[in-house]
């Protein structure tokens, strides 16, 4: 349909509309006319995506004035999803019109995602993809065989040749297409990508990312903004004008953490070391072949970092600015890291004080502060030279000619590490621990630099960009989010959702059938009789609950405590009666066929039970709709472990800097979860699911209260306190219920048909 | 006669009541069974008070006569796990079916009794049989391959019951020679009863070992059959190949399986006890962790560790075995659905040393750590199997209803339901079934059909014509003939069913025809597919066949000599047609008298002549 939207002419590819999209629309327009960011609730299922993204195009349209439409989401799964509601957008305006949208839309990914290259993408691992890629893209490299050929008459070899120094054919081809090599309009998700490069023999990686800059919409992992490393790469030239979205975002604050902070380990440390050595040898023979370009490295340092010249293309994109500020750019390299020995030394001293600081037995936990401090009575190292550090490490790296980037990872991550404890001396902690707490018998030192305040990663982006977008179906309470990442929405809305059948039922399971309580709390989490009500809880859902069943649980290592206390107890057994199990692990390739399986185990009516885990892969960023998900069961209220030091330094942080209580945020934080867990089976209003939260801590007001309203509203009173053999009872009548024929036009009621958002625009412009 | 056998049986009175007796075969008499130790009066009266609360007939609890006659069906018997019984359906003139079950002391004496009974329940029913099979099981003669198949079959086609007992029960074709022409039809039944009798593979875990303690020792419980041992094969390749490996050069069978067992065992309990160890503190762990006392334990214990050792080599994947399996996952994960491409998802994720290790939110790094990790392995891989079978088994059947989200905002989109699969029906003459046109059930039209196909032809344009346009003006001319031809003969038949309408006499006449008409068709079918005459067995056959014909002949001359003017002009297109191609069928007999043989000949003369 077409309609007017206040002055806004707004294409949606359906027929008919939600009522709460239409107010979501509105409130977006408002956001984008005030040039402001917004923060915007609404439940899952009632197309959001395809809302805003109706939306924000149809603005651009009648707005040239307005940049790209950059949509951050959390997993590609999600973004091929986005991408495909757009295609169908696109399609709807182009009937509309009756001509070709002139829209460019493009999803971007890591190169392991995108390659095409029959060797480089068979490799193991994203930076192994990345170093291959490297090797067969870098300007001196292509420069070295181009001098090579000319030397020896021949050409370049291909993709299969054993040369020496082989070239990337699609790399090639694209490079000498020039200016030429663009991508026709349109949607191209991911795999359109791989496919138009390999039709055109054109590198679909790099296309991409130089199509970024013609692009109308771009779609992308938060990362590629989040993370200064990488948007510095891909999203420097955007202009202020663009419209952020970021979708899914109820856990962008971690994602914010997560992008500024580095684990260092024992492996990485000695990788450091000897990367060391290596890079010594490198210089020794840079020194005796081609003493000039040190040299001439060294005056460009002098003059400053910012003045190093424009980077090339070609796959260097690891030489540009790391995390640091603006000002420091411009600053010159301090003169005790300019000679590529002395930063030698410089690195050396820095590892082995990392190394002795790890070889501690006990918990430390530090400012940035005080770690400096030690460490320039230790080593005479200094703040300043730190800071220097990532950025000086990889002009070295530029000018020794470099490729196998994989090979260095363990001194990057030392040279980040020293940039940011040299550059931030507030919202970080250094903490060493020798073992994992959980785990004590597993020794497995780290020193972790967590970054403690996720305003910091997303403050660039707030302030680069005119109109932010945060937005989930998950944000409750939604005043605490403008805290933590401390900005300030211009919109600020929750809204519910419109229901023509209550087809989500929430119910909150406080006893067992013995009507012994149930809680994952620490004290009852491994009493045999709590294990053995939800046990039990399993095996009566699965003998009532058609088709697929999925179990979060609040960690992976009270999953693996239950499902083998269960196998002891015979309740697996009595659970696979009725349906088949699969189990989420920690291998991403083994879920993934796990989950492929279940879905087969859906589909051929045979049912499956996924246990999955709260904060996991698959809590993320997996839809369980319609048959694949009638009922999802939350066993226990997923906190973070709350004696971890790096959460106990964050809520420390919290409570000082934004007055936020610890109670507060870890209960915000653990029903956020919870929340996001249970709406994974509702996807759209045609669908229907069962929420159980199985603890029986849910029923306190201080932790329901923080649930989404369009959960706690549909929290039926009888149902707020249930034991097993109830919820038993409630869980047959709702799929009973629930199975017969959906009336549509008890669902026609509520939707809104063109001639009504016609008549409700008149309606307005008469008042 | 040694016929008669006698063993010690219970026999069920009612539900819950077993009175022991003995049972008796009495040869063509059939059983005789008595309750034995009952002439206690005690006894006796409490066994009758019990009777009499079950609400069963008393004097029949104590002594039971069973007529073979009155058997019906064939006696059935219990499977292994439970006791040996026996039970027989009994079907006395004029009353209901009842069963008689009993229950034996081994599976031998039921067995035993069994074997006694049934071919002299076979001879019994046969003589029973005899001319006329009314009344009696009708399909007796039924036999070969695929017996419930086909006996479903003629049950469910009344016509076909109807052409078997004419053409099989008058003796003019054997049962295997009639199944041989409704071969297609028999296959076509299998095919569509064999998906819902497929087998599905249980959901539980069939190797699971189950662990009791009765208090003094461990009793570990391991069933194993073939179909088990299959399923461990497919879960796990690597059984399958040390298993290849090893049986029978190294191990025998059982010793193989039994050593699978005890890995098993000992992973479970490995699994069990590190669970404690880390749950119950140093103390516990510090006990088992003692050295035995004694060179005979420490002995012991290396004997042990050794097996255990040996075990893991023989039943767990090796470092590079596990790489290649991980490679193989790796290339299969590429090809799944990209909403559920978590690898994907991978790949685009920070790197390995950014954001927070021994996180409180995030994942335990080191999985090995885990106590139930190769049990979740396990589990996955089972269920992965089951699907596979599973999926295998449903390739072909229509995919499940999907609605696309926000469905609700299409208009008109509410057609995802399943359609609704009419079957064909009778079709024919017989009217009643909807044919596929007018159910109007989606499916093309035969016009639509050959007009896709003259479509499909046009379009192809083949250089070089197969055929000339003379040969295509004949072949086209014959065929309209015939066209002509067999359209009248429905039309007329067309009027025939109209007018039979609303006149059961005329019906009853219209429907005896078809059933002789149909007659007539198979034994000509089978007359003339016994040309040439190579072989004895054919010769004999076409001897059979025209003797059959001719009696078919005389039952048409009959009926048509029955009929009244009106009803002979409506029965003309049948019967006519069928005279004419009998006769052609003995005028072919007869050409061939000299290849039959003269004492043959002559028989067939006779027969003729009887004709």
């Amino acid at each position: 349909m077409k309609f007017k939207l206040e002055d806004l002419t707004v294409y949606f590819p359906y027929e008919r509309m939600y009522p709460e999209q239409y107010t979501y629309m509105l409130e977006l327009k408002h956001s984008l006319d005030a040039k402001g960011h917004c923060l915007l609730e609404m439940p899952t299922g009632t197309g959001k995506t395809v809302t805003l993204l109706s939306l924000i195009t149809s603005y651009q349209l009648q707005h040239p004035e307005v940049g790209k439409l950059v949509y951050c989401t959390r997993t590609v799964p999600e973004m091929e999803k986005v991408l495909e509601e757009l295609k169908n957008l696109v399609k709807f305006r182009e009937e509309d019109a009756g001509v070709k949208a002139p829209i460019l839309a493009l999803g971007l990914s890591s190169r392991k995602n995108m390659c095409v290259h029959s060797q480089v993408r068979e490799e193991g691992s994203r930076e192994s993809v990345d170093a291959k890629c490297r090797k067969l893209t870098a300007s001196w490299v292509r420069e070295k065989v181009t001098v090579g050929d000319a030397g020896d008459g021949g050409s370049a070899s291909g993709e299969g040749g054993g040369a020496a120094h082989e070239l990337c054919e699609f790399y090639e081809e694209y490079e000498s297409k020039g200016s030429e090599a663009i991508l026709p309009p349109g949607v191209y998700t991911l795999d359109d990508l791989k496919v138009f490069g390999e039709q055109r023999r054109w590198c679909p990686y790099f296309l991409a990312r130089h199509m970024i800059s013609y692009a109308n919409v771009i779609v992308y992992n938060y990362q590629y903004m989040l993370d200064p490393k990488v948007s510095a790469l891909v999203s420097k030239e955007l202009e202020r004008e663009c419209v952020v979205v970021f979708d899914e975002a109820h856990n962008i604050d971690n994602v914010c953490i997560e992008a500024l902070s580095v684990n260092l380990r024992q492996q990485t440390l000695e990788n450091a070391t000897r990367s060391i050595t290596r890079l010594k040898n490198k210089i020794e023979d840079a020194k005796a072949t081609d003493a000039q370009r040190l040299s001439d490295e060294y005056n460009r340092l002098v003059r400053g970092l910012a003045q190093q010249g424009a980077i090339p293309q070609g796959g260097e994109e690891w030489l540009s600015n790391p995390a640091l500020p603006q000002d420091i750019l411009r600053e010159a390299v301090p003169g005790n890291i300019r000679r590529a020995e002395h930063f030698m030394a410089f690195l050396r001293r820095f590892v082995d004080h990392l190394k002795e600081r790890l070889g501690c037995q006990a918990f430390q936990s530090e400012n940035p502060t005080s770690f400096l401090d030690r460490l320039r009575n230790t080593t005479q190292i200094d703040a300043k030279s730190l800071k220097f550090c990532y950025d000086r490490l990889q002009s070295l790296m530029k000018t020794l000619e470099i490729v196998d980037t994989d090979d260095y990872y363990g001194l990057s991550l030392v040279a980040d590490f020293g940039t940011l404890v040299g550059t931030y001396d507030r919202g970080f902690a250094i903490i060493i621990e020798p073992y994992d707490e959980r785990l004590p018998s597993v020794p497995d030192p780290v020193i972790q630099l967590s970054c403690l305040d996720s305003s910091l990663a997303v403050r660039p982006v707030f302030e680069k960009f005119q109109s932010v977008v945060i937005t989930s179906g998950t944000l409750s309470p939604i005043d605490l989010y403008p805290k933590i990442l401390n900005f300030h929405p211009v919109v600020i809305r929750s809204l519910n959702m419109t229901l023509a059948r209550d087809c989500i039922c929430p119910v909150i399971l406080t006893k067992g059938a013995d009507q012994m309580p149930v809680s994952s709390a620490f004290e009852m989490r491994n009493d045999p009789g709590v294990v053995r009500n939800y046990g039990k809880l399993l095996v009566d859902l699965s003998a009532v609950v058609p088709d697929g069943i999925v179990c979060f649980f609040v960690s992976y290592l009270y999953m693996d405590s239950i499902v083998s206390q269960w196998s002891d107890m015979g309740i697996l057994r009595d659970i696979m009666q009725n349906k088949l199990v699969f189990i989420e692990t920690q291998d991403v390739v083994e879920t993934t066929l796990a989950l492929d399986n279940y879905r087969r185990a859906c589909d051929c009516g045979r049912g499956a039970i996924f246990f999955s885990v709260a904060r996991g892969k698959v809590a993320e960023g997996i839809d369980f709709d319609r048959h694949y998900g009638r009922c999802v069961v939350m066993f226990g209220v997923p906190y973070q472990y709350t004696l971890s030091r790096i959460l106990r330094a964050r809520l420390e942080y919290l409570r000082e800097t934004f007055q936020i209580s610890e109670s507060d945020f870890l209960a915000f934080d653990a029903v956020r979860q919870a929340a996001q867990c249970v709406g994974r089976v509702i996807r759209s209003k045609a669908d229907y699911g069962l929420m159980i939260f199985a603890d029986r801590r849910y029923a306190r007001p201080d932790k329901r209260d923080k649930l989404p309203g369009w959960i706690t509203k549909h929290i039926q009173h009888g149902n707020l306190n249930l034991s097993e053999d109830m919820l038993i009872q409630v869980a047959a009548q709702f799929m009973r219920s629930m199975a017969q024929p959906f009336d549509q036009r008890a669902n026609e009621e509520i939707l809104l048909s063109e001639e009504q958002l016609i008549g409700m625009q008149r309606g307005v412009i008469g008042r | 006669m040694s016929e008669g056998y006698r063993c010690a049986a219970d026999r069920q009175i009612a539900k819950g009541l077993w009175v022991s007796g003995s049972l008796e075969t009495q040869g063509l008499a059939g059983l005789a069974w008595e309750a034995t130790g009952v002439e206690d009066p005690d006894v006796r009266s409490k066994i009758e008070e019990e009777v009499r609360a079950k609400g069963c007939d008393v004097a029949q609890a104590f002594k039971l006569q069973i007529d073979l006659a009155h058997i019906v069906g064939p006696p059935q018997r219990s499977k292994p796990p439970t006791k040996p019984l026996l039970r027989l359906s009994v079907k006395k003139p004029g009353l209901s079916k009842t069963n008689a079950v009993f229950r034996f002391v081994t599976d031998d004496s039921r067995d035993a009794v069994i074997d006694l009974v049934q071919p002299l329940l076979a001879r019994t029913r046969k003589s029973q049989c005899g001319g006329d099979c009314d009344g009696h099981d009708p399909y007796a003669t039924v036999s070969g391959a695929n017996v419930q198949e086909k006996r479903r079959l003629l049950l469910k086609d009344e016509s076909l019951s109807d052409l078997y007992k004419q053409v099989v029960g008058s003796g003019a074709v054997t049962d295997q020679e009639f199944w041989v022409t409704k071969r297609r039809l028999l296959e076509r039944e299998m095919a569509d009863r064999r998906p819902s009798q497929s087998r599905g593979r249980s959901s539980s875990m069939l190797a699971d070992v189950e662990l009791t303690n009765d208090g003094k020792n461990f009793v570990v419980n391991f069933k194993l059959n073939d179909e088990t041992k299959r399923h461990i094969f497919e879960e796990k390749p690597k059984v399958h190949a040390s298993y290849l490996a090893n049986v029978p050069s190294k191990l025998t069978e059982k010793e193989f399986w039994t050593k699978y067992c005890r890995h098993l065992y000992h992973q479970k309990v490995g699994r069990k006890r590190k669970r404690e160890r880390d749950g119950g503190g140093g103390g516990k762990a510090g006990k088992r962790g003692v050295v035995p006392e004694g060179l005979a334990r420490m002995g012991q214990a290396v004997e042990e560790a050794e097996e255990r050792e040996q075990m893991m080599h023989l039943f767990a994947e090796s470092e590079k075995e596990l790489r290649r399996r991980g490679e193989e996952d790796e290339k299969r994960a590429k090809r799944v659905d990209p909403s559920i491409d978590l690898a994907a998802n991978h790949h685009d994720g920070f790197s390995e040393g950014y954001g927070n290790r021994h996180s409180a939110a995030g994942t335990i790094r080191d999985t090995g750590a885990l106590e139930s990790s190769d049990l979740v392995r396990d589990l996955n891989r089972h269920s992965a199997v089951v699907v596979a079978r599973e999926t295998a088994a449903a390739e072909g059947s229509r995919p499940r209803a999907s609605p696309r989200v926000l469905d609700d905002l299409v208009l008109g989109g509410e057609g995802e339901e399943e359609a609704l699969r009419v079957a064909d029906g009778a079709g024919g003459a017989h009217g009643g079934g909807v044919s596929g046109e007018a159910a109007g059930n989606g499916g093309p039209s035969e016009r639509e059909m050959a007009r896709d196909i003259l479509a499909v032809l046009r379009a192809w344009e083949p250089r070089t014509m197969v055929t000339t346009p003379e040969e295509e003006r004949i072949v086209l001319r014959d065929l309209e003939n015939r066209n002509r031809l067999l359209r009248s003969r429905q039309s007329m038949l067309r009027a025939g069913d109209k007018a039979a309408e609303g006149e059961p006499e005329l019906a009853a006449i219209v429907a005896k025809l078809r059933g002789l008409s149909r007659a007539v068709n198979e034994l000509l079918r089978h007359f003339w597919s016994s040309f040439p005459l190579s072989s004895s067995h054919r010769k004999e056959k076409v001897r059979r066949m025209n003797k059959a014909l001719g009696a078919q002949y005389d039952r048409l001359e009959k009926a048509r000599a029955a009929m009244d003017p009106s009803q002979r002009l409506l029965a003309r297109p049948l019967i006519g047609q069928l005279l004419s191609a009998c006769d052609a069928a003995f005028t072919k007999y007869d050409a061939n008298l000299d290849k039959l043989g003269p004492a043959e000949a002559g028989v067939a003369r006779s027969d003729e002549w009887v004709g």
